[in-house]
């Protein structure tokens, strides 16, 4: 690699561990490390505080970096908020598909992740130095979403993606709705799954010693821990979910033929948006009803699914199925009926 | 290529044994640093309790190493209310996740006690419930060093 290539690889290496808020104030021996542990070849401290003058000083690089040295902190820092010599050059298009991009976002308010893509994105925009006129704002307020309500937990979204990115394992306190206990446990983090509104983070339990999902909501306390991680076997986790309604099995973890009768009313329904990707309608009934049948992974959010369509739907198989879908609808009917009473 | 340097964070210890007279709070985790000594608990209200009772802490809570008398007496708590405040749960299916603050402890200190109320001395608050000694909020022995169960935080 070019003598001049290699540096500037080191400048961008420097800059990310000085923006890095997760580990403020790097010192010599940190950016060395980091350094050494991207390019994989050792540095003396002459070349990094070379560097760092170049970033500061050399007008021909243009950076004029603000990084100073903190001795209480024993280490270097920007000393200017949000100053990073990262910047990109977007057109038109790309921008304009960006503000696209955060009307849509703007779905998950109140979760933190989103804050920092607001924030990214105004950065992006001041980088080249592009400000919103009427026009993006009449783009972003072209389409409606469903709005979300505060989610317990989210507050810590951003931490998560930073651990799976970075494989750190994380010390929590899980506390189970259905059991209502409470326990500590440690995740190795691999992915963070939204079903239903709600968010998931999946890897790695020790204390279940298998690949595991904690509601967010549930999860109190996240410590990142400086402990080996344990990576997942290479498999693609998506497929995990892929013959699922949501992520909690309900009994195995096989899928098997589900089917179901729709009513004339919501067949058109079901037809134009099918319940789960392997949705097939497999007979028209003569009174406009139809027959679907879906290969899935039974799950909690199934059974909450078809009892949503209430009297619209109805269970003919499997047989296990149709059984708790009964059960639940007779609580149902006869708490209406002690209330009734009452 | 240089070596890992050492925590400035600290160890937490997950799920630590301990003994107790109760079944909840559950301690869950403690934390030492140079800066403090931090032990999370995780509290379920009970059926006995229609909207499931109160909780608060004595702020003269301490812990002490085990068969010591110096005592780190309570500095902070999260989640849970100093006496003579207190927090009044709405239903006995509420739960409350809370960590109390002690000062650091000197290096080399394998067992800790924690100890709400003195031996002797009728409780002034209680967690659960203050008439009740059995109740006391003390949990005794509790393990610093068990390996498998201290983690280096980053």
């Amino acid at each position: 690699m070019p003598k001049n290539k290699e540096a500037v690889i080191r400048y961008n290496i420097i800059d990310k561990c000085l923006t890095n808020r997760y580990k403020p104030f790097p010192s010599m021996d940190d950016l060395i490390e980091a350094c050494e542990e991207e390019l994989g070849t050792d540095f003396a401290v002459s070349t990094i505080q070379k560097d760092i003058k170049a970033m500061k000083e050399d007008k021909g690089l243009g950076y004029l970096a603000p990084i100073k040295f903190s001795k209480a902190e024993n280490g270097y820092y920007y000393d200017q908020a949000d100053y990073t010599i990262r910047s990109i050059g977007l057109n038109d298009k790309e921008i304009e598909a960006i503000e696209f991009a955060t009307g849509l976002l703007k779905n998950f308010q109140g979760i933190k992740v989103n804050d920092t893509y607001n924030a990214a994105v105004d950065k992006i925009l001041t980088s080249v130095k592009a400000k919103s006129s009427d026009k993006d704002k009449t783009l972003t307020h072209a389409i409606q979403l469903e709005e979300t309500t505060h989610l317990r937990g989210s507050e810590s979204m951003e931490k998560y993606i930073y651990c799976i990115k970075e494989k750190i394992p994380i010390s929590f306190v899980h506390y189970s709705y259905s059991k209502q206990t409470f326990k500590a446990n440690i995740i190795h983090p691999y992915l963070l799954k939204e079903s239903n509104k709600r968010w998931y983070l999946v890897g790695y339990s020790e204390e279940h010693k298998a690949l595991r999902n904690f509601g967010i909501d549930r999860i109190y306390d996240p410590v990142m821990l400086d402990v080996k991680f344990v990576n997942h076997d290479g498999s693609d986790l998506r497929e995990l979910y892929k013959n699922k309604i949501g992520l909690n099995s309900f009994a195995s973890s096989k899928a098997e033929k589900i089917t179901l009768w729709v009513n004339d009313v919501f067949a058109n329904y079901i037809k134009s948006m099918p319940l789960h990707n392997s949705q097939v309608i497999v007979d028209h009934l003569e009174n406009g009803a139809i027959r679907i049948q879906l290969n899935l992974v039974p799950t909690y959010e199934l059974i909450s699914k078809i009892l949503s369509y209430g009297e619209n739907m109805m269970v003919e198989e499997p047989k296990w199925l149709i059984k708790e879908i009964v059960n639940a609808l007779d609580k149902t009917s006869k708490r209406y009926a002690a209330k009734k009473r009452k | 290529m240089r070596q890992k340097k050492e925590s400035k964070k600290g160890i937490i210890i997950i799920n630590p044994g301990y003994t107790t007279g109760l079944k909840n709070p559950q301690l869950l985790r403690v934390t030492i640093s140079s800066k403090e000594t931090k032990i999370d608990f995780g509290y379920q209200t009970e059926f006995d309790y229609k909207k499931g009772g109160w909780v608060r802490i004595d702020p003269r809570t301490y812990i002490k190493p085990s068969g010591s008398n110096k005592k780190y007496t309570l500095v902070n708590a999260t989640n849970i209310p100093l006496e003579p405040e207190q927090l009044n749960f709405k239903s006995n299916q509420d739960s409350l996740y809370f960590s109390l603050i002690f000062p650091a402890l000197p290096e080399g200190i394998t067992e800790i006690d924690l100890i709400e109320t003195p031996d002797g001395e009728k409780p002034k608050s209680g967690l659960v419930d203050p008439n009740n000694v059995q109740h006391d909020f003390n949990f005794f022995r509790i393990k610093l060093t068990e390996k498998n169960k201290m983690i280096q935080i980053l």
